[in-house]
């Protein structure tokens, strides 16, 4: 039955964007909101809006038992969880079930399995999606050569006991593959009182490339194409775009057609997404994790194949079938997306809330803004300090970076610092332009001299 | 604070140090944070009173109201009154003065100093949302 009221378990752009893609459908909305967010812009333009709890995301966007209750007491038949917060702890759809409301994600048990790093490697294993290359463990120099030889160099030797990088060696040859086992093993013994030691394949240079997936849960799923997400800081992303133009078309359909084996065969449910590294130099991928959940980034997948996604998964949670065919998803252009944040970057990137006292945000064709914050708005210190999301499409790769240039010189915010300022010197960076990136391409050479260049 | 050279102790102080340099920054009287396990109160010359000197109950959020020593009970979360109170009743501290319902579980606010009920502001079944009065107590003189 499609969803009559939804639920909106979540605050920033994102909950304003649910709520959009749900007045787009006739559904009536009522937003969680904690003490910090009663006067933010989703909560404006919701139906109703209901306090949940105090500002510390632990006692209100963090309690599920609170979120259903709310949502139960509103009258909801549906929860939109967004992103982040509870949307990939299965305890919220299954409260979700126990009191007869449909969540908009996947079914608790998938949730659950795909959560498990290892269950999800081994689901993606059966499914014949490709892992990275590895051994068993290993217990001897001759054993390091023998299978650095047999998996490609260079490998990552790991201490089995291990973690926090103890005992971890980079080996480019059967030499430093034997001299690093001896090395690494006795400092696991140490360590660990275990010199026990399995190898990896070590991609020096990976991209992190990601495929958006849309499932009915009987079996039937989509793609709607892939996303390049590789200029990361601290492993978060900064700036994605779609598709990958560093995948050559036969690889992208095989990446395709693994993303979506790998839904299929646990009959997925709703919007998710499957996380590849791209070994750009032997074209091979390996499967990484999959997001259980619609992610930041999903605009440049829309901007290209023109469907909804948020709208999409609100017909599915009510019950509907997939509303196309995959022959009917046409990707076409290319976008990028930057994500904005109240972040210093004179004090190492750190959040800077604070009160927006002007906000000019750019227009133009192809370009969208995905955001919440207004002119007077209040980004409170409680929660993440994105501000916004800006997507840029054009016909190419090259056209989309102009448009994002353009935009990101035609927004004026004032009142907090902002990434701007990153997003530019990464968008006009010759390394990017041509494309030429990785996924430690940020933290390795633009960001120790960002700054120090102005001239 | 010890080990000023450790990277990580370092990376803290500046964040701390950002952090009220944004507070000073911004037209903010006061800021209440609480976690899980934290509790933080910082207030300008003139910013309101610290809430953590005049909890009555540690899950409630009450407000004093000077003359009458009236103070108010408020929903700690969102909930559904499963039972309040009458006004007019006369409590000894540890008595439960109203009923909240999650779901299907039952929690107690309790009185943490004698007193009767000034006035209730809601009704068995309904739905309050975080801050929203419940009760006002008089301390029993």
């Amino acid at each position: 039955m499609p969803i009559k009221r939804l639920f909106v378990a979540n605050r920033g752009e994102i909950a304003l964007r649910i709520v959009r893609a749900a007045q787009a459908l006739n559904i009536e909305t009522v937003v969680a909101v904690s003490d910090a967010d009663r006067d933010s812009a989703a909560a404006a333009l919701a139906d109703r809006a209901i306090v949940i709890g105090p500002a510390a995301a632990a006692k209100s966007y963090l309690d599920p038992r609170l979120i259903v209750h709310a949502a139960r007491e509103s009258g909801c038949d549906g929860l939109h969880p967004g992103y982040g917060f509870l949307s990939e702890r299965a305890i919220l759809p299954r409260l979700c079930e126990q009191h007869g409301i449909a969540f908009v994600g996947p079914r608790p048990d998938v949730i659950d399995s795909l959560g498990d790093k290892l269950q999800a490697r081994a689901l993606a294993g059966a499914a014949g999606v490709p892992l990275v290359p590895g051994s068993e463990n290993i217990a001897s120099p001759a054993d390091a050569r023998r299978e650095g030889d047999r998996i490609g160099y260079p490998v990552l030797l790991k201490a089995a006991a291990g973690g926090g990088g103890r005992g971890m060696v980079i080996a480019n040859n059967g030499d430093e593959a034997e001299a690093g086992f001896q090395r690494a093993s006795s400092e696991a013994q140490a360590a660990f009182g275990d010199g026990t030691m399995f190898m990896e394949r070590f991609v020096p240079e990976a991209r992190h490339v990601e495929v958006q997936l849309m499932g009915d849960g009987k079996g039937k799923v989509l793609h709607f194409g892939e996303r390049d997400c590789s200029v990361q800081r601290r492993y978060q992303k900064l700036i994605e775009e779609a598709p990958c133009a560093a995948m050559s078309d036969e690889l992208r359909a095989r990446l395709h057609q693994s993303a979506v084996d790998l839904a299929a065969s646990v009959n997925y449910r709703n919007a998710g997404t499957a996380e590849f590294l791209f070994d750009v130099r032997r074209q091979e991928f390996y499967f990484i994790e999959v997001n259980a959940r619609i992610q930041v980034e999903h605009p440049v997948s829309e901007m290209i194949s023109g469907f909804d996604l948020v709208q999409e998964q609100l017909r599915i949670a009510g019950g509907a079938d997939l509303s196309v065919g995959q022959d009917d998803i046409v990707l076409s252009g290319h976008a990028i997306e930057c994500r904005i944040n109240a972040e210093d970057a004179e004090r190492d990137f750190a959040p800077s809330p604070g009160r927006i006292t002007r906000w000019d945000a750019p227009s133009g064709e192809g370009i969208r803004l995905d955001s919440h914050m207004t002119e007077g708005a209040m980004i409170p210190p409680f929660y993440d300090s994105m501000v916004g999301k800006l997507i840029a499409h054009g016909k190419d790769r090259a056209e989309a970076i102009d448009r994002l240039v353009g935009a990101i010189d035609d927004f004026v915010i004032e009142g907090v610092p902002t990434t701007l300022g990153l997003q530019r010197a990464i968008a006009t960076h010759p390394d990017f332009v041509a494309n030429n990136i990785h996924t430690r391409w940020l933290e390795q050479v633009l960001l120790p001299r960002f700054g120090k260049d102005a001239a | 604070m010890s080990g000023k050279n450790d990277p990580a102790v370092a990376a803290a102080i500046d964040d701390a140090r950002a952090f009220i340099d944004a507070i000073l920054a911004s037209d903010w009287q006061e800021l209440h944070i609480s976690g899980d396990d934290f509790e933080l109160f910082l207030a300008r010359d003139g910013g309101g009173p610290n809430p953590m000197f005049t909890a009555i109950d540690s899950s409630a959020s009450p407000a004093s109201a000077a003359t009458t020593q009236v103070t108010v009970i408020a929903a700690p979360h969102v909930a559904t009154i499963a039972w309040v109170a009458e006004p007019g009743t006369v409590f000894a501290a540890g008595k439960p003065l109203a009923r909240l319902s999650v779901l299907d579980e039952v929690t107690e606010i309790r009185a943490s100093n004698d007193g009767r009920v000034a006035g209730v502001d809601v009704a068995v079944g309904e739905l309050v949302e975080f801050g929203i009065t419940i009760l006002q107590i008089a301390a029993e003189e």
